[in-house]
């Protein structure tokens, strides 16, 4: 998979995972924040800006310290290889589940979008097949990739923006805490709960070359003000409507109108789809650094299973709703993304540190 | 046949023999023996090849007027090469093999008795076609010239163009029947020298026995991907601005058309005329071709998508036109845009294939009869006919691309119909990722957009004016994620 | 063999994508029911739903459908049923209610097929002045239907020359289920020939209608609620002529609470146009008077609070909440203060 030198630049990273965080932009309703008024999103962005800077410190501390290992290796250096196959499974499992979960999450739209009788299944299996391409061409490919696909979705969301504006009505939207502080509180949780993205760091940073901890700074800035200028674009553009349907960012694009253009809810779409395929294959590729240090032995075909397990994961999520709304419960998604993000790493990195003291002295 | 380790040896007959079992009873294999002096000797020659009053004059007459003198044979071809001929061009040659290759190279064999080598004479004189402007790649501003399928030819008119001692040609030989010439052109303080190589093994390593045409040598030499990294010309004009970049150019003996490695995405929309036009004019165009590209690929597609899963897209008015045509058609929309599609390809083809006195027929054919009649009696909708119709218009804006396009526009009909925009948009990233995951020797066929580099957008989506591009080239393997890797074809 | 299983799985796979993906019996549009408006009534407790439709291959592009159910949802597949087509609700243009449908307070039942993710959020919404098959089966003098995209200019060109405040969906939804809970629409009538007229303005309460406000007091409104900025103003004159004034307005209401609450309108005019000469101050007057006119008629409907809930909502949002349910209990007093500036003589 990939070249011998196999590295990408920061930007490419972090344009990698602007896309994937923009499938929360698409995902995003009242029911993360269970109140009405869309304008405390605003709020909680910019308070989820602050806990995933808190998320991404054990990796970006990880990094600078040892730049060319990842956490497993870490793990591996601070627990021996018993410990680091524990670390490989678990992260395993949460790739799965968490990728399961996103895509049934865009099959339950389709499910609701695709009334003329196409079949979610195809359209979910081409996903696949679009990710296990991606896997077999490499992280490289995927970051060209994502450059030009966010690229281009920047370009054309900042040309919609102006069309947007002059649609705002401050008559629309209740006031920031009407609701109170508890929506701005829900919101935030439910946000840094999916956070699940960050775990990117763990894995690749160490084929990540240039400018790695100012990188996710400004990238972290950057999305948030992105977020939140679409909870404006949204309260003041539709008002207590927004909150009120499935697919808030859906009935903007469904405003938007502009001499021939109008009903830009393909692009909602489109965009969906091609984030989603980006997000899986990034995920994947941990996965299958995960899958080759369980199993060393395995075929090289084996590192291509992640996505077939994923659709297996899918579709019993699809099918079982209970455990779908489980899963998806802020309480439970945020236990498991501080335990990944924060908890696991912080006691890999610490337990790496003492063994390389230590191996000093 | 060890044609390899045969050597020519001091006997005439000998010679003549190994040579006559070479080429058996060929009727264009004329070996003229005659004396001089006392010692036999013998010219071979391979007619049609050869200019004979070139060989009347410069080799014959001055060999028949050499006086007589009492040497062996050995020393005697050495008086005649270094004192009588009066050809330009003589090689000394001591292998039957490198012989046989000069003699289909339009070269005489000169042996004599007692000389354990021959000299070859250059009196080429087969017939060429004059130097033309080419019919595929028409610019309104530059030269009218294009190659022709003589490689010497071809050689000199990128020679006159690039009058620097820094341009070489190297020549090598491929296809183990068909001895074809090519010759690798660069300029050595550009190419890369680990490109160079790495060309010259694949080459070297060549397992075809012909090569006819630059198709043949294409598919060892370019990537893996949908979108190869090897492009075509058959303009000097063009060459030489692409190896003043650092690329290598192929010239193949026998086709006007020459390689280009490495060729990266964006040169497909780039064309000679870009540089000789206002660069604002330049990036119109570019623009357009890009349009185009997207146009070309997933208009017909799109519409099956959208007239199928999503009609919500249409204005109302377009909708109900499109409604009432589709009613009309016995098919669905996908099967009568692949129709459509299909059919116009085969008169494409016969429009190629055709003599020219029936061209008009075909025309009239194609687009009164099947065009006009069948939307008149209702197999085909209108809607369906001119989307077909501006998508094979805009692909001619790329032809380099034309065949890619071709096929890729067929898959997406064939997407859009099924799983409608979502397939398509599924298909578009893997189309994306297979383009971005494509390097040729070491360069990303995406560079410089991605990896980008913002020197090389210069040259990209609008055309910096010569003022600043002047004195400052922007070479193929300084490109954004260049690297001596292990590339499409797995070897490094 | 590795190039030949590849173009085998390849084919495979197309297979499967054909057979797989239902193309072959998916709808196409020629399948389609494609509403362009759609009208429910309710009569005898059942929803009458009149629908103008495009239906591809008829000699009339488009065609007025009716269909019968408990519910609009229920009406919806039926007339799915009767006419063998797959229903099309993206293009739809117009939402119109009858009246008999709102004064059974049965506006939640749009909300079915209003917040379906294909219907725009900016798709009209309006009150019929009869019924809403009346609305989708105007016709003109030749007895063709009227393009709705009419309808659309009528509704939606804001508030001038007496035209209506447009409501679409999302506004419906605000008002309608919004905190302040006041909702109106456009009451629509149609002329015979000629097609339709905008008749006034319906206030409602919690879903029940309220007050009916006709084409001037609707513009008073526009203007007293800030609305609407430029308003058509029409006095009669002495001499039994009428005379009108365009001025566009700039209105303040200040809320002051209380024991009693005073709510203070003050409206500033300017390029104001008079097209017959005559005394600003009976200008002035005559719209002071007709401001305060409308405010007592609303007040005797208890329908101040479509003035005064959306300010508290933003500036004091506590008291909002507690006085919520007790609008009827405040003690409201009013006044309108009228300055013209910048009279130009017509």
């Amino acid at each position: 998979m990939g070249t011998s030198d196999g590295k990408i630049q920061a930007w490419q990273l972090y344009l990698l995972l602007f896309l994937s965080r923009v499938i929360l932009l698409f995902t995003v309703d009242a029911e993360m924040m269970e109140g009405k008024n869309l304008l405390s999103l605003t709020l909680s962005a910019v308070f989820s800006m602050l806990l995933t800077f808190m998320l991404a410190a054990p990796a970006l501390y990880a990094h600078r310290h040892w730049p060319q290992k990842n956490l497993l290796a870490i793990g591996e250096m601070a627990f021996g290889k018993m410990g680091r196959d524990l670390l490989a499974v678990l992260y395993l499992l949460f790739f799965l589940v968490a990728d399961g979960y996103y895509l049934c999450d865009f099959g339950r739209f389709l499910q609701v979008e695709t009334e003329y009788g196409a079949s979610v299944w195809v359209i979910l299996a081409a996903v696949v097949l679009a990710t296990l391409y991606c896997l077999k061409k490499g992280l490289q490919a995927i970051a060209r990739t994502a450059v030009l696909l966010a690229g281009a979705m920047i370009l054309l969301l900042l040309l919609m923006v102006p069309i947007w504006i002059p649609m705002m009505d401050s008559s629309r939207t209740l006031p920031l805490f009407y609701e109170g502080t508890d929506p701005v509180l829900r919101g935030t949780l439910s946000f840094t709960a999916r956070s699940t993205r960050f775990a990117a760091l763990l894995f690749l940073l160490p084929q990540v070359k240039g400018r790695v901890t100012r990188g996710f700074f400004w990238w972290n800035i950057g999305i948030t003000a992105s977020f939140v200028l679409f909870f404006l674009l949204i309260s003041f553009c539709l008002g207590e409507y927004g909150a009120s349907v499935s697919y808030p960012v859906y009935a903007l694009l469904q405003l938007f109108s502009y001499g021939p253009f109008t009903r830009l809810d393909a692009v909602f779409t489109g965009g969906w789809i091609m984030a989603m395929i980006m997000k899986l294959a990034m995920d994947q590729l941990m996965f299958a650094l995960c899958f080759q240090c369980c199993f060393p032995g395995a075929g090289k075909w084996w590192r291509y299973c992640g996505p077939f397990l994923v659709s297996g994961v899918t579709a019993f999520l699809f099918f079982h709703t209970g455990w779908h709304e489980k899963i998806g419960a802020t309480a439970f998604f945020l236990t498991v993304t501080v335990l990944v993000l924060l908890i696991i790493p912080c006691l890999t990195i610490a337990g790496g540190m003492v063994r390389e003291k230590r191996g000093a002295k | 046949m060890e044609q390899k380790a045969q050597t020519f040896t001091a006997s005439l007959s000998e010679n003549l023999e190994m040579l006559k079992k070479l080429f058996g009873n060929t009727m264009d294999y004329l070996p003229r023996t005659f004396q001089i002096g006392e010692t036999p000797a013998a010219l071979i020659t391979i007619d049609g090849l050869v200019n004979k009053q070139t060989i009347a004059q410069s080799i014959l007459q001055p060999i028949l007027s050499v006086p007589i003198l009492q040497l062996g044979g050995q020393q005697k071809l050495c008086y005649i090469r270094d004192h009588a001929l009066a050809t330009v061009e003589q090689k000394e040659i001591t292998q039957l093999q490198q012989g046989t290759d000069l003699l289909m190279a339009g070269f005489a064999l000169l042996l004599l008795e007692g000389a354990s080598f021959a000299l070859a004479f250059g009196v080429q004189g087969f017939p060429l076609r004059s130097v033309d402007e080419p019919a595929n790649e028409t610019m309104q501003l530059g030269s009218r010239e294009g190659f022709v399928e003589s490689v010497q030819v071809n050689v000199a008119m990128i020679r006159r163009r690039l009058r620097t001692p820094d341009l070489r040609f190297e020549s090598m030989t491929v296809g183990k029947q068909s001895r074809t010439q090519i010759a690798l052109c660069y300029l050595t303080d550009r190419a890369d020298p680990a490109m160079l190589e790495k060309l010259k093994q694949r080459l070297e390593n060549l397992p075809l026995d012909n090569v006819l045409a630059v198709g043949y040598l294409a598919p060892f030499i370019h990537g893996k991907g949908v979108f190869n990294g090897v492009g075509m010309t058959e303009r000097p004009d063009t060459v030489c601005g692409k190896i003043e970049e650092g690329r290598i150019a192929i010239l193949i003996n026998g086709t006007p058309n020459v390689l280009l490695v490495p060729y990266l995405f964006i040169e497909n929309f780039q064309s000679f005329d870009d540089y000789a036009i206002r660069p604002s004019f330049a990036v119109l165009a570019r623009v357009l071709k890009f349009l185009s590209f997207f146009i070309s690929m997933l208009a017909p597609g799109i519409f099956v998508s959208v007239c199928t899963f999503h009609p919500e897209l249409l204005p109302m008015n377009l909708l109900t036109k499109v409604a009432q045509a589709i009613t009309q058609t016995p098919l669905s929309m996908m099967a009568e845009m692949l129709l459509v599609q299909i059919l116009y390809e085969i008169l494409r083809e016969a429009g190629l294939r055709v003599p020219r006195n029936l061209s008009q027929i075909i025309s009239i054919v194609g687009a009164l009869v099947i065009g006009e009649t069948a939307i008149n009696a209702g197999f085909i909708g209108g809607p369906t006919l001119l989307v077909v119709a501006v998508s094979a218009v805009c692909s001619y804006t790329i032809p380099s691309l034309y065949e890619v396009v071709a096929i890729l526009r067929i898959l997406f009909i064939l997407l859009g119909g099924t799983l409608g925009l979502w397939g398509i948009c599924a298909a578009v990233v893997i189309l994306m990722v297979d383009v971005c995951g494509e390097s040729l020797y070491g360069i990303p066929l995406t560079a410089p957009l991605s990896p980008f580099s913002l020197r090389g957008m210069r040259d990209f989506l609008w055309r910096t004016g010569w003022k600043k591009m002047a004195g400052k080239p922007y070479l193929v393997k300084n490109m954004p994620g260049a690297q001596h890797e292990e590339d499409s074809h797995g070897d490094k | 063999m590795k190039r030949l299983q590849k173009i085998i799985s390849f084919f495979c796979a197309l297979c499967l994508m054909l057979l797989t993906s239902a193309c072959s019996i998916r709808a196409e549009i020629s399948d389609m029911l494609i509403f362009g408006g759609v009208g429910i009534d309710m009569e005898n407790g059942m929803v009458t739903l009149t629908v103008q439709a495009q239906r591809a291959g008829m000699d009339e592009t488009m065609i007025v459908l009716q269909a019968q159910g408990r519910t609009t949802s229920e009406a919806m597949s039926n007339l799915s049923e009767e006419t063998g087509k797959v229903i099309v609700t993206s293009q739809n243009l117009v939402f119109a209610l009858g009246q008999s449908f709102m004064e059974q307070g049965r506006a939640t039942e749009i909300d079915s097929c209003a917040r379906q993710l294909r219907i725009r959020p900016d798709v009209l919404m309006l009150l019929s002045e009869t019924t809403a098959a009346d609305i989708m089966n105007a016709r003109d003098d030749k007895g063709e239907l009227i393009p709705l995209e009419n309808l659309r200019s009528i509704c939606q060109n804001g508030f001038q020359e007496g035209k209506g405040i447009p409501v679409r969906v999302m506004d419906w939804y605000n008002e309608f289920y919004g905190e302040a809970g006041t909702a109106f629409l456009p009451v629509i009538g149609c002329q015979p020939g000629s097609g339709w007229i905008y008749q006034g303005t319906q206030l409602l309460i919690g879903g029940e209608p309220r007050l009916l406000l006709d084409r001037k007091e609707t513009g008073l409104y526009a203007m007293l609620s800030g609305e609407s900025g430029t308003q058509v103003y029409t006095m009669a004159t002495s001499q039994g002529k009428s005379a009108s004034g365009e001025i566009t307005a700039h209105t303040e209401m200040e809320l002051q609470t209380g024991e009693t609450w005073q709510m203070n309108f003050t409206i500033e005019g300017t390029n104001i146009l008079l097209e017959e000469t005559m005394d600003p101050e009976l200008f002035n007057s005559a719209l002071q008077q007709d401001c305060m006119a409308l405010l007592k008629k609303m007040e005797q409907k208890d329908c101040l609070s479509f003035f005064w809930k959306k300010k508290l909502i933003k500036t004091d949002s506590q008291l909002f909440r507690e006085v919520k349910e007790k609008e009827a209990e405040i003690p409201m007093d009013y006044s309108v203060n009228v300055l013209l500036l910048e009279l130009q003589e017509g």
